[in-house]
């Protein structure tokens, strides 16, 4: 974003190089590091200068459309020095979304939300990016990144580990968990069945690897082998790929 | 001509990023602002009142200084009032002004979101350069000039008393005159704003920038009183600052003020040039 300058390296956005000031910046929305305002303005008034500071038409703020994502009703016309974390953070979102801009780069936007403005800021977040364009976010929060993003790229110390779909990660169908009471049979079953590579027991369940295998012919052939099926669900989580990941760079080192 | 900068959002060009009248606002309703102003043109009523309960000042043997015919009239007392306020609390006001507005954005995280937007950085240390000026400029002015309209109230329009000679000075003169000390201590603010903008450059806490220029001014009035430093005092950005008594004499002398003012735009040019130099290599992490 042109704050810091790097000691090697470089960005661009939209083939633009950035630098401090660079025009390009203009059609990126940023949350970073925590909210930004003048303590002393009402939230409404802290966007409106905000915009008028950036010395844009006003129309292009879509300041209406921006204010309902905030959510913050009545609250937008008091002190921003008065509002609570999650007020500040949603206030900051919607500050970085003023005028509607092609890139989004959020930093922890979950950070500091409830659970239901958390499921809300998801919502939100897909929505915008629907309309072709981009929201990057950084995050901790795997689960999370998991629900939200179609593609994932993985940085551990400063260094980038990993980069891909979303999917490749979870490797989505290249793991399946069954909930069964009868575990032992449903290996013995599975094991049996054509082109499973493997199921073994395992406290949470039977873990099976399909290899391609589609889920409801696993299911199938253990109802119609007489095994109760409790639950099925996708076997590897985005965090356990993502310890396997950094696991696989400390042994390495 | 195309309303798009290359390769910016439609509509965006850098020149018109944080306009005056956008950074005036966000400055405006701030309570340090409306404190130092309520201040500023309180100071003359407070005064006003203090004569009053004194009564009238013994007329004293010899010389009049300015105290003592602060009470001849209102020009008399806006010139009392500047005699005192020069010192100490106009240098208060100019550092606050000019020492907050930076270190204060970079306190709130506000600045990175101005940068980010983006304000180009020389264009966003102009601007607010320009405006912590202008809100120095009506503060400096706000005070002599409320002093002007409480000394009238209270003690009538009346020649200006030159002080040390006791000549009555016709009232069209006097303002002219008045005009160039008020001039002269502008330009004298300038070295106080200059230190406080480098230091509002320099550090995250407002605090800091406004207390570190008051604090150095407070040196350079102290150095000033010692007497074995000679010609050195000179330069001080203090030395100067009471050299506009010399416009208010029978005869105006301007070499005391030519230096002055020398010495004051010399600390401010060099002050604004640090502060733009450094404010374009930092890294804003804040």
């Amino acid at each position: 974003m042109g704050l810091v300058y790097p000691d090697a390296g470089m960005i661009t956005i939209f083939g633009q190089r950035v630098h401090p000031g660079a025009p390009g910046l203009s059609r990126l929305g940023s949350f970073v590091e925590g909210p930004g305002f003048l303590p002393h303005l009402a939230g409404r008034a802290n966007l409106e200068l905000y915009w008028r500071a950036t010395g844009r038409p006003e129309g292009d703020a879509h300041l209406a459309e921006v204010l309902q994502i905030a959510g913050l009703g009545a609250a937008l016309d008091r002190r921003v020095r008065s509002y609570s974390r999650g007020m500040c953070q949603r206030l900051a979102i919607a500050q970085a979304m003023l005028g509607l801009p092609d890139l989004l780069v959020l930093d922890e936007p979950m950070n500091g939300l409830d659970p239901p403005q958390i499921r809300e800021m998801r919502d939100v977040l897909l929505g915008y990016a629907e309309g072709g364009r981009t929201v990057i976010l950084s995050s901790h929060l795997l689960g999370e990144v998991e629900q939200t993003c179609t593609h994932l790229v993985v940085m551990h110390q400063g260094r980038r580990v990993a980069a891909g779909p979303v999917s490749e990660f979870t490797g989505d169908g290249a793991e399946l968990v069954v909930g069964t009471s009868q575990a032992q049979r449903a290996v013995t079953v599975l094991r049996a069945l054509d082109g499973i590579q493997g199921a073994e027991a395992h406290p949470d369940g039977v873990v099976v690897h399909p290899n391609g295998v589609a889920p409801s012919a696993v299911v199938a052939a253990l109802v119609g082998a007489g095994v109760p099926v409790d639950r099925v669900a996708p076997g590897r989580r985005l965090e356990d790929a993502f310890l396997a990941l950094i696991a696989g760079r400390e042994d390495g080192q | 001509m195309s309303t798009a900068t290359r390769g910016g959002a439609p509509g965006y060009s850098p020149h018109r990023t944080l306009s005056f009248r956008v950074e005036f606002v966000r400055q405006f309703r701030r309570w340090r602002t409306i404190v130092a102003f309520v201040v500023l043109l309180a100071l003359p009523w407070i005064l006003v009142g203090a004569f009053e309960i004194s009564g009238p000042s013994s007329p004293g043997n010899g010389t009049p200084g300015l105290v003592t015919v602060a009470t001849q009239g209102g020009l008399n007392f806006a010139a009392f009032s500047l005699f005192v306020s020069v010192g100490f609390l106009l240098v208060v006001a100019v550092a606050l002004f000019c020492g907050d507005t930076v270190a204060s954005e970079a306190s709130w995280s506000s600045l990175r979101y101005l940068l980010a937007a983006p304000v180009p950085r020389a264009r966003l240390l102009r601007q607010k350069l320009a405006v912590a000026l202008a809100y120095s400029t009506l503060g400096v002015v706000s005070l002599p000039v409320m002093s002007l309209v409480a000394g009238t109230v209270v003690f009538g329009w009346h020649p200006l008393r030159l002080p040390g000679s006791g000549v009555a000075m016709a009232a069209g003169p006097a303002l002219v005159r008045m005009l160039i000390v008020l001039a002269y201590v502008l330009i004298t603010e300038l070295a106080v704003a200059g230190i406080a903008f480098l230091l509002s450059v320099s550090t995250d806490s407002p605090l800091g920038a406004v207390g570190g220029a008051v604090g150095l001014m407070i040196v350079s009035a102290i150095l000033d009183q010692v007497t074995a430093l000679g010609s050195w005092r000179q330069i001080l950005p203090s030395h100067w600052q009471f050299a506009w008594i010399d416009a208010v004499q029978p005869q105006i002398s301007w070499g005391g003020m030519l230096e002055g003012a020398s010495v004051s735009v010399c600390y401010a040019i060099v002050a604004f040039a640090m502060a733009f130099r450094r404010f374009r290599l930092k890294d804003i992490v804040s």
